[in-house]
């Protein structure tokens, strides 16, 4: 018995970590994607020089991703970047060690839930079962192919961390509950402080840690059913909820909603509110799907050509979609007794896209949004078939079904790991196989463009035609328009009228959305820092119509403020943008910093002053303490030598 | 020591609030002390969290700027100076001009927050709100006191009386109402009818054991219930009709009327005989509404009475399903039903309009809360959305007559056998988040002038005040392209509006340039439209005030007279204040141009028109503050024979407000401090701006 529940365990999962290995491999020698660039490549903050406390705090908080602005996730790149440099690989590696890590962790947890299935409700289960069992579910998970982005796509180490959190606290959790009921003294406020203090943990990593205790209670309701060891029910562990969820779960409420039915709140999005709800049930019951039944052809890093649903009947999946997601936890919360894996598995998965599946301001669809609700089809699907005791015959098909599943996920990983393996590969099989992701065919664009500017002049060609082919894509952003405008503007050719005219016809057809911004403010960057030359009517067409169709975009009134003072030079102009991007973004530091040093530049000691007071009230954890100190040595030097800057060297904001 | 606790060890506070007759009913006789206790902590707790929660969904409008009628009313706190001394204050007091009374309860509450003009909003939408939150206790203390007067079991009763109070105390639709300063006039009336029926409620209670302490209580509830609120906005005039439903409906079958023949007397005179004379004086008016052209307003008489039942059923629409936001406070393009079935739903508006009150008058003693709340609301819709030809739609219309609207609800949720514990405290909880995240939204979006503009001229497309008011906050951020292609195409819309037209002009110039096209569209406006004079007065004086040769091209003095000439072939410009407004301008016009005599002349025959004394007064001062002061001190002594308070002023606040100028002798005062400064000035300096009035006056 004892070999079975130690050594057994421990062969085979080192022989799940090797295949694991194996599988992702090829994917570590990739490069950096999509939002790896703005939250790492080019984040100044995570490159520090030493591991003082000041400068991790500016590394922790650099980006803005989320409330938090997830410092524990950000503080793991800068020590990535601090002892490994900019470099992917070693980035990835941290990654799939995470990914290691959080797997042994699910045999853990699904172990102990197996176990405490085994003591409260199946007592005659073999513990060699349990181990199988939990064996099988950790190698499917570890091996799962929707599990894939989160692995390889360097900034989704958030996810992997949270997830590494969550799956510590349920660990701690389960292990207080099975104190409890052996009445063991202490144990209730172990599994509370477990609750909380990973919660929070998970949290500083990405929001989705706050899933716990949710997580928490779907084990409970299915597993433990709030049972005490002398009594019904424990009116202890309804306290623990109430505090730890509910009240939670209503000042989240209390706090997004508002901001959420704002009639702009939707407007950095293609979809409304009503869309993105509508739209979800597709979304997550696709996500199931490809779980289970993974599909090379569908699976990608980019989904931002899944169609929207617009109605009910638009496109009319949408409500079939609705009433199976309804209809299936109607069935979960019938059937508890009767089928708890299935229970736990249906509540497991939607509990885990509760907050990125439902109303909240996010982008409709990522494969990493799994990484955790995808353990819970596991948990569906394994437990079931595994524990239950039957004929030789039969348990060698299970067996043999299993390792089938893994096997057959483990190719399809493999494959997809391959394709990950270089930047150019995969660049042209994202946008092969997603010829209508504008993100897709722009990034294929844009690997041209690169490989163009290493020398090689025959891609400019390529570049301008597949950046063409995404300008012209359903739902594509600037980003196209840009890029051909700067590949032009430096191999001196000339640049298309329809270009320009393509984004200010995007720009009024809908609000900006953040690839929009970043297009313009690309543009701009470009001419300040005299690389391209682009017609000054049209530029300053292109900032009317942006700002005028989006009025109340402050980063807008700060780029455009940007270009009316650099190359505009019209100081009146600057002023009332740089107020009005304060005015409607106040608590920005950057646009005070911008104010601040246009005020210096133009003499307004006294303004400066007062301004740079305002800034130190946004000093959160002294993230700004070398923005103040660089702007209070700016304003002295200006003060004392009476030395107004140059317009030159104002291009350096 | 006993086993179980007697009453002698109630907390006081229960006992206390037992005294006003809820709370304990039903209970057992004696319940043990720590049911008591659970209760009054979770009666405590729920009152607390509902006023916090209250306070935190109306937070972010606070911040919000006055709007539309604000600006028509509020100025009248520095009209004449500011307010602090009693002679100040009377003449404030007074000056009301809306309803016959002139509302001065409400105007008596401005003084809280401001005792001149210009003020800060924050203040007003401060007090508004605790004006809301009292409401919203003085609700709570009814509805306790209303479901133990109907017998409910006490912790049913408490459930759903707080659960009604916070919806209508959370509910979105009001916050056009609570954050819309001059509206505290809608929610002072619901103060004055809740207290009148509180006041009603405890003389009935006790018309039993005391006939005439219960008379009393009653008798000075209706009446200083009604008088107060009439004096605060007209639909306090409601209350008796208000208390004979509750007492009809919910107290009568409990509490049986007395044989004694004083008490029946006694409701004939206060209770029913007001009813029904209200409801025969909106008879009558609905005969002159039927009969009688309405010329300010852009519907027949009938028409409006095809569009009510559709706008209550509307507001019904908004009150049971409530949205994060809505049409505001502009609500001009409401569309009109012209025909029965044109649109298809004024027949089953009117269809079901006409059934529900029937229903419920019939099944009132099935179902008396349901009846109750019902013809409470449609009680309270008589006089505002019936036959006085008012604007068709306001949401703060339903302040007061949605007050017990989610009782019923309320009632049902907890009464319910069907529902289990869980599910209940889910709906409940449900229904309080949405509630409260929909008014926190909303009241975000009125905390934030432009964002509400752009927001509402978003959802009101059609309507000419909203397109106004987000093109002026777009030209207030020097967005003038936006503003004049808003306007335009809003003009296409409202050929006849002056606003819009007018403001185009004003873009135009923010670009630079005033075409002759849109000229001639602002003249058709203005020769066109039925209603506009203010506007035109406001605008014309705006742009006379900042004219120079510079101001702007294309509108030039010519240009600005020829608005004049357009609006005074307007057939709606015969009306006495418009022909003064037009000469007026016409007057400064001419000083601008530096033609005193001419704008002495313009002045004069604005006040032939209709001498009184505000109107010489100003000419006059005016004459002087552009260095004529012989033609100040011409105008003034020439029209002294007029000195007469005001243009023929009806019954009612302003006849009062006249009465008390001429006692204060304000109106000679100001005359003889005129006299003198233009008197002191003509000694002082002659100026060379008026040299041909020496001239004039020889030749005279």
């Amino acid at each position: 018995m004892a070999k079975y529940s130690v050594l057994l365990p421990i062969i085979l999962f080192s022989i799940v970590i090797f295949i694991t290995l194996m599988v992702y491999w090829p994917g570590i020698r990739g490069g950096f994607v999509f939002d790896d660039f703005p939250n790492i490549v080019t984040n100044e903050a995570l490159k520090i020089n030493g591991l003082s406390q000041e400068s991790l705090t500016a590394a922790a908080f650099s980006t803005h991703s989320g409330p938090t602005g997830r410092p524990l996730s950000m503080v793991s790149f800068a020590l990535n970047e601090y002892f490994t440099g900019t470099d992917p690989k070693p980035m990835k590696l941290t990654n799939l060690f995470i990914h290691l890590v959080n797997g042994f962790l699910v045999y853990w947890l699904t172990w102990l839930v197996l176990e405490a299935w085994r003591k409260y409700h199946q007592p005659n289960l073999h513990k060699s079962k349990l181990i199988y069992t939990a064996i099988g579910i950790t190698s499917t998970w570890l091996l799962l192919p929707i599990n894939l982005t989160s692995v390889l796509y360097i900034v989704q180490r958030m996810t992997t961390l949270a997830a590494g959190c969550t799956l510590l606290g349920l660990i701690l959790y389960v292990k207080a509950r099975d104190k409890m009921l052996g009445k063991q003294g202490g144990a209730f406020w172990w599994a509370g402080a477990a609750l909380v203090c990973f919660s929070a943990l998970g949290a500083l990593c990405k929001e989705s840690g706050v899933l716990l205790p949710a997580y928490a209670f779907v084990i409970e309701w299915c597993i433990f059913r709030f049972q005490a060891s002398n009594v019904l029910s424990d009116r202890r562990l309804y306290w623990l909820f109430g505090i730890t969820l509910i009240l939670p779960g209503i000042l989240g409420l209390l706090w997004l909603l508002p901001s959420h039915l704002m009639p702009n709140a939707f407007d950095n999005r293609p979809f409304t509110l009503v869309e993105r709800l509508l739209t979800e049930p597709r979304v997550l019951l696709d996500y199931f799907r490809w779980t289970l039944v993974p599909s090379l052809r569908e699976l990608s890093l980019y989904h931002d050509d899944y169609p929207i649903s617009k109605g009910l009947l638009n496109p009319p999946t949408t409500l079939i979609y609705i009433l199976t997601i309804f209809g299936l936890i109607w069935f979960a919360l019938k059937q508890r007794f009767q089928y708890p894996w299935f229970t736990l598995a249906i509540l497991w998965f939607f509990t885990g896209h509760s907050l990125e599946g439902s109303f909240v301001n996010l982008e409709l669809m990522h494969e990493h949004r799994n990484y955790l609700p995808s353990l819970g089809i596991l948990l569906g699907v394994f437990p079931p078939l595994l524990l239950i005791q039957h004929s030789h015959k039969i348990t060698v098909a299970k067996a043999t079904f299993t390792l089938g599943l893994v096997i057959s996920y483990a190719s399809i990983t493999a494959i997809r790991a391959q394709q990950w393996s270089d930047p150019i590969k995969f660049a042209t099989i994202s946008a092969h196989l997603h010829p209508t992701s504008p993100r897709a065919t722009y990034e294929v664009g844009q690997m041209y463009a690169i490989l163009a500017q290493n020398g090689n002049h025959a891609f400019i060609q390529y570049a301008i035609q597949s950046l063409e082919h995404s300008s012209h894509t359903p739902r594509s952003s600037l980003l196209p328009e840009q890029g051909l405008l700067i590949i032009s503007s430096k191999a001196n050719l000339p640049s298309k009228r329809e270009w320009w005219d393509g984004m200010e016809i995007k720009l009024k057809k809908r609000p900006a959305t953040v690839q929009d911004i970043h297009a313009v403010s690309a543009l701009v960057h470009c001419e300040i820092s005299g690389i391209c030359k682009f017609p000054l009517e049209r530029m300053v067409s292109l900032m009317n119509t942006a700002i005028r169709n989006n009025p109340r975009n402050a980063e807008l009134f700060a780029i455009y403020s940007n270009y009316a003072l650099n190359v505009l030079h019209n100081h009146t102009l600057t002023d009332q943008l740089m107020h009005t991007a304060l005015k409607l973004s106040p608590h920005e530091p950057r646009y005070l910093e911008n104010l601040i040093k246009f005020e210096i530049y133009q003499g307004h000691f006294d303004k400066t002053q007062n301004l740079i007071e305002k800034l130190k009230k946004l000093n959160r954890f002294g993230r700004l303490d070398t923005m103040i100190s660089r702007l209070q040595e700016r304003l002295n030097k200006a003060k004392y030598a009476n030395l107004t800057l140059t317009t030159t060297a104002s291009n350096k904001f | 020591m006993p086993l179980i606790p007697t009453c002698n060890f109630l907390p006081s506070y229960l006992k206390q609030t037992n005294q006003f007759g809820f709370f304990l009913e039903k209970l057992p006789a004696c319940p043990p002390t720590s049911t008591l206790i659970k209760l009054f902590l979770l009666f405590t707790g729920a009152l607390i969290l509902s006023i916090c929660l209250t306070i935190w969904a109306y937070y972010p409008g606070l911040a919000g700027p006055f709007l539309f009628d604000d600006w028509a009313n509020l100025p009248a706190l520095g009209e004449y100076g500011k307010i602090n001394h009693w002679q100040a204050f009377w003449r404030y007091l007074t000056s009301g001009t809306a309803d016959p009374t002139g509302r001065p309860i409400a105007l008596l509450t401005f003084l809280i927050d401001a005792n001149d003009w210009p003020a800060d909003p924050q203040h007003f939408k401060y007090t508004n709100l605790m004006i809301h939150l009292l409401n919203g206790l003085l609700l709570l203390w009814l509805l306790l006191r209303l479901g133990t007067a109907i017998s409910l079991p006490s912790h049913q009763n408490i459930g759903a009386a707080i659960l009604a109070t916070n919806l209508w105390m959370l509910h979105p639709l009001f916050v056009s109402t609570t954050l819309y300063v001059i509206q505290r006039e809608a929610m002072l009336v619901a103060t004055w009818v809740l207290i009148g029926l509180h006041s009603y409620l405890y003389g009935r209670c006790h018309l039993s054991q005391s006939s005439w302490r219960g008379i009393i209580w009653m008798t000075f509830g209706i009446t200083i219930g009604t008088l107060l609120g009439v004096l605060s906005k007209a639909n306090g005039i409601l209350l008796p009709l208000f208390a004979w439903l509750m007492d009809s409906i919910l107290i009568k079958p409990k509490f049986p009327l007395p044989q004694s023949s004083i008490w029946r007397w006694w409701l004939r005179i206060f209770v029913i005989l007001p009813s029904i004379l209200l409801l025969g004086w909106l008879f009558q008016q609905g005969i002159n509404t039927f009969t009688s052209d309405l010329p300010n307003r852009p519907f027949t008489g009938i028409e409006r009475l095809l569009t009510e039942p559709r706008v209550l059923v509307n507001y019904l629409l908004l009150l049971f399903f409530p949205r994060p936001y809505t049409s505001g406070l502009f609500n001009d393009a409401y569309p009109i039903s012209s025909h029965l079935w044109q649109p298809w739903t004024t027949l089953l508006a009117i269809v079901l309009l006409s059934t529900l009150p029937v229903i419920c008058w019939v099944k009132r003693k099935k179902w008396p809360v349901f009846s109750f709340s019902l013809l409470f609301f449609l009680a309270g819709h008589l006089l505002e959305s019936t036959v006085i030809p008012l604007e068709l739609y306001f949401e703060h219309r339903n302040y007061v007559p949605a007050l017990f609207l989610f009782w019923p609800i309320a009632l049902g949720l907890f009464t319910s056998k069907t529902l289990s514990s869980p599910v209940r405290t889910c709906l409940i909880i449900g229904c309080i988040i949405i509630l409260a995240t929909f008014t926190r939204t909303r009241s975000t979006i009125w905390g934030d002038g432009a964002y509400q503009a752009l927001t509402w001229a978003r959802i009101n497309p059609l309507s000419s005040r909203a397109q106004t008011q987000a093109a002026l906050h777009e030209m207030k951020s020097g967005m003038y392209e936006a503003a004049a292609d808003r306007l335009t195409k809003a003009l296409r819309q409202h050929p006849n509006s002056v606003q819009i037209a007018l403001n185009l002009l004003s873009a135009r110039c923010g670009i630079g340039k005033v075409t002759r096209k849109d000229l001639d569209q602002a003249a058709y406006a203005l020769s066109h439209a039925q209603v506009g004079k203010e506007i035109l007065f406001n605008w014309m004086l705006d742009v006379v005030q900042h004219y120079s040769a510079t101001y702007c091209q294309g509108l030039d003095h010519l240009a600005l007279e020829r608005l004049l000439q357009a609006t005074e072939i307007n057939p709606a410009a015969t009306e006495k204040g418009w022909q003064q407004n037009i000469f007026h301008l016409r007057g400064i016009l001419a000083l601008q141009q530096s033609h005193p005599q001419r704008a002495a002349e313009y002045f004069k025959q604005a006040i032939k028109i209709d001498p009184y004394a505000g109107i010489i007064l100003r000419e006059a001062a005016i004459m002087g503050s552009h260095s004529c002061p012989e033609l100040g001190l011409e105008i003034l002594t020439m029209s002294r024979r007029y000195l007469k308070p005001s243009p023929e002023t009806s019954l009612g606040m302003a006849r009062i407000h006249e009465w008390l100028l001429k006692k204060g002798s304000y109106w000679e005062r100001e005359y003889r401090h005129l006299y003198h400064t233009l008197t002191n000035d003509i000694k002082a300096y002659h100026d060379p701006m008026c040299p041909q009035i020496n001239t004039i006056s020889n030749d005279n």
